[in-house]
């Protein structure tokens, strides 16, 4: 922005008013001195809380989702071979319960209506097509007890807003000490693999909490 | 530019959906458009089986459609990505809630599986419920073949009812066909059916011009007689049979939604050799009903919307899906869809309380007294069964009719009443500036036609307007406006019109057009194009501005999905452990700790606020897309 001219800050004295030589004569301008900040605090908008609808079709659509990624289509990318990552790839007997993902969709599974795809694709969707007949496919179906499921869900959530913390604790203060004894040790996480190498003495390895640390002495 | 944030957000969407290796086909799909299987390997870099084995599962859950063509001298297949169906996954938890608010949990249930599985055989569908639904009653402790038997009936019947209402609809081999496609095959099947009648090009494709878009509404919304994908029962369970299997279902714990099994629909079922999908135009239809409600709840208030709610639903078998071409040509040619106060207040439920909801005049000193006497009457009417409430009511019923009152069984007085004031609400639709409903004729106590597309057009300015006014206050949304309405005027002329200077408003105009809201035209007065001798015209695009804001709104959505894929990342290790197979759903709380359980329940909270403000950002985007 102009100066107002050179020789302004000199003449500054000699103003009247806000004393700034190049304040014109509107009084709403004023001249601001202070060092404006770079990133001035913009609050950012906050979400409207949600209306019952707006929870249950949220619930309705995780709950759809969570079906998928327990059916036949859902699929996780391959990892690139010879790529290993020491810590991560290695069996460990605490990743016997990790949920497998199905890196390629289970196509065998239901009956298709062959004339809806391209002909290339037939011998994809049937690949023994020669024994076809003689064993009857059946559709997944997510059965009612799907729904009933939802409906604890939505149940759940909308009691989330009552007394829900109070109620909690009051249960479960005991299972938790228990819990918290076992997990004391363990705070830095199980994955840590590196501790392992360094402590001498390794009698927590792999302690889960279903108690299986003798099969590992 | 524009595509680039919707490929976005519907790579997204598959992704959180169906997975990694499905994203990535429909990536290189969106990004390349067309292409034959040997490209698609090639560019996505996978293995050519679980190409194949990939788009097996886009193309049944429709969001990839193929096409063969003929090239030299082998045929091609070609895949293309169905975008908009990409996009309507997001709409999966909408469609289950709607459905069950209407057909109870059956119905949804229904819907649900439909989803899940994107098209399916009708026999095979009702073979794989007839296995899962024995396995429960199994479980319940009584295995009986009479069990599956009504188990299948029910829900054949809950599958035509579906399908009548359009909720499901029937598949052909045109529909996995790309829009492209479709329409050169319609062309030229129609050149081959004119080219006898005329042998001037310009004329014949005139013809194929004039008969394209129904030909392609037929292909796209289906037969719509009512006996289509029907057909005769066959010799069901006998009706004695029936009531006592009813019992057992109760008895079995199976809560079914009692269906009308006694019908006279009842001689007919659903074909079972037919191919459904779920509908998503009907789904909009109900959407886009719900948002009219909403509106007019804003305007009118709880119980007016009410009525018009009412209304809508009475209109709803009818409207087959939204911007529909056909049916907008033939409401010029005078056949609007009407529904009449007296057809209304025959499906009007009795548990909207009209009673008190319009202030009368004060002259009408009689009417107090005859209002709570009827108050009374109803609160005794309501403990009755409704269907003698349709009983009473007569075909020549006419509100106009001046019966001696007295005379008038009370429950059709009753009617009366609340006929009036349903015929008040309505008019108080019909005066509103946004002109809810319009009256037709006054057959029938007054005959109400919508005008969606009218009432559309407001809504989406509407919409533009609220954005503009959350982002860029209040000033803005009136040069918005102003603009809006005089067309494209100078930055002096605006100034005027808005009652300020132009010096005020420079930097609001700076700031809309930057914005993609406002756009400049430039004038220039001499050959040379000199700025300081070129007119500097603003202007309002609506089609423009709906574009830009549209896409705005998808990159929110992108980046809302992108922040809950990172929230997820943050907690994987936590994710992972509640996902273990050895703990039974619902019972992550014996194995979590405290703080574990209360990051869970954080990045529960945080999923849903995140998604429902993607269900909101999604609500936006149906009013200004699909609407």
């Amino acid at each position: 922005m102009s100066r107002g001219g050179r020789g302004g800050r000199g003449g500054g004295g000699a103003g009247r008013g806000g004393g700034t030589p190049w304040a014109t004569g509107d009084p709403d301008v004023r001249a601001e001195f202070a060092v404006s900040e770079l990133f001035p605090h913009m609050p950012p908008p906050v979400q409207r809380s949600l209306t019952k609808d707006e929870r249950s079709t949220v619930h309705r659509f995780l709950a759809f989702r969570e079906q998928v990624h327990n059916g036949p289509l859902y699929t996780i990318e391959l990892k690139k071979k010879g790529v290993l990552n020491a810590f991560e790839d290695v069996q460990k007997y605490s990743r016997k319960y990790e949920k497998k993902r199905q890196k390629v969709p289970r196509l065998d599974a239901r009956p298709y209506v062959k004339e809806l795809f391209p002909e290339e694709l037939h011998l994809t969707l049937d690949p023994h097509g020669a024994t076809n007949g003689t064993t009857r496919k059946t559709l997944i179906i997510n059965t009612l007890s799907a729904l009933e499921e939802l409906e604890d869900g939505k149940n759940a959530e909308e009691e989330e807003e009552g007394a829900k913390p109070g109620a909690e604790d009051a249960d479960a203060d005991d299972v938790e000490e228990e819990i918290e004894d076992e997990f004391e040790e363990d705070e830095e996480g199980d994955y840590n693999a590196d501790r392992y190498f360094m402590e001498d003495e390794n009698d927590d390895y792999g302690a889960d909490d279903d108690g299986v640390d003798g099969d590992w002495q | 530019m524009s595509q680039k944030n919707s490929a976005e957000l519907c790579t997204l969407l598959v992704k959180e959906i169906y997975g990694d290796v499905s994203s990535k086909v429909t990536q290189v799909l969106l990004q390349f458009g067309r292409l034959p299987l040997p490209l698609i390997v090639r560019y996505s870099k996978l293995p050519e089986k679980i190409v194949k084995q990939t788009l097996v599962v886009l193309i049944q859950q429709h969001l990839v459609c193929h096409a063969l063509q003929k090239e030299g001298q082998r045929m091609v297949t070609y895949y293309e990505c169905d975008w908009l169906r990409m996009y309507y996954l997001l709409e999966s938890g909408r469609i289950i809630q709607v459905t069950e608010e209407r057909y109870g949990e059956e119905g949804a249930s229904i819907i649900n599986n439909f989803l899940q599985l994107g098209h399916a055989r009708v026999s095979d569908f009702l073979a794989a419920y007839g296995t899962s639904t024995l396995r429960q009653a199994r479980v319940n402790g009584a295995v009986n073949e009479n069990l599956k038997i009504a188990a299948i009936n029910t829900l054949k019947a809950k599958l035509g009812e579906l399908y009548k209402a359009r909720f499901l609809v029937q598949v052909k081999e045109q529909h996995m066909r790309p829009h492209t496609d479709l329409v050169n095959d319609i062309k030229a099947d129609l050149r081959r059916q004119f080219s006898k009648e005329t042998a001037v090009e310009s004329r014949l494709n005139k013809l194929i011009l004039e008969h394209l878009p129904q030909r392609l509404r037929d292909i796209e919304v289906g037969d719509v007689s009512p006996m289509s994908g029907m057909k005769r029962k066959g010799g069901g369970a006998p009706e004695i049979q029936i009531r006592p299997i009813k019992r057992q279902k109760k008895a079995a714990d199976l809560s079914y939604i009692g269906v009308g099994l006694g019908d006279d629909d009842d001689e007919y079922e659903i074909d079972e050799e037919i191919v459904l999908r779920v509908n998503y135009d009907k789904f909009l239809v109900l959407f886009r009903n719900d948002e009219l409600v909403a509106l007019a709840k804003d305007r009118m208030g709880e119980t007016t919307s009410l009525v018009y709610r009412e209304v809508l639903k009475a209109m709803e078998s009818k409207v087959l899906k939204c911007r529909d071409p056909m049916m907008e040509l033939s409401e010029e040619q005078g056949k609007k869809l009407k529904v009449s106060t007296l057809e209304l207040s025959r499906t009007f439920p009795d548990s909207i309380e009209l009673e008190g909801t319009i202030a009368d005049a004060p002259k009408a000193k009689g009417l107090n007294g005859s209002s709570s006497k009827s108050k009374k009457r109803k609160v005794e009417s309501d403990e009755e069964p409704d269907a003698m409430d349709l009983d009473s009511d007569d075909d020549d019923f006419d509100i106009s009719e001046d019966e001696d009152e007295d005379d008038m069984n009370p429950k059709a007085k009753l009617k009366k009443r609340r006929m009036a004031i349903m015929k008040q609400h309505l008019e108080l639709l019909a005066q509103s500036s946004i002109k809810f409903v319009r009256l037709e004729s006054t057959k029938g106590a007054g005959e109400w036609s919508v005008n969606y597309k009218e009432l559309m057009a407001y809504m989406r300015q509407l919409e533009i307007e609220k954005i503009v006014e959350e982002r860029f206050g209040i000033k803005a949304t009136r040069l918005l406006r102003i603009c809006d309405e005089k067309g494209k005027l100078e930055e002096k002329q605006l100034a005027a019109a808005a009652l300020t200077t132009d010096k005020d408003i420079r930097a609001e105009l700076g700031r809309l057009h930057a914005a993609g809201h406002l756009f400049l035209q430039e004038l220039p007065r001499t050959a040379d194009r000199a700025a300081s001798r070129t007119v500097y015209l603003w202007y309002f695009d609506r089609e423009k501005a709906r574009q830009s804001v549209l896409h705005d709104i998808y990159k929110g959505m992108s980046r809302a999905i992108q922040r809950i894929e990172s929230e997820a990342a943050l907690r994987s290790t936590l994710i992972a452990k509640v996902n273990r197979t050895d703990i039974a759903e619902g019972e992550e709380g014996s194995v979590l700790s405290t703080t574990e359980r209360k990051e869970w329940e954080r990045w529960r909270q945080i999923q849903a606020h995140m998604w429902a403000q993607v269900e909101r950002m999604d609500r936006q985007v149906l009013i200004l897309r699909d609407f």
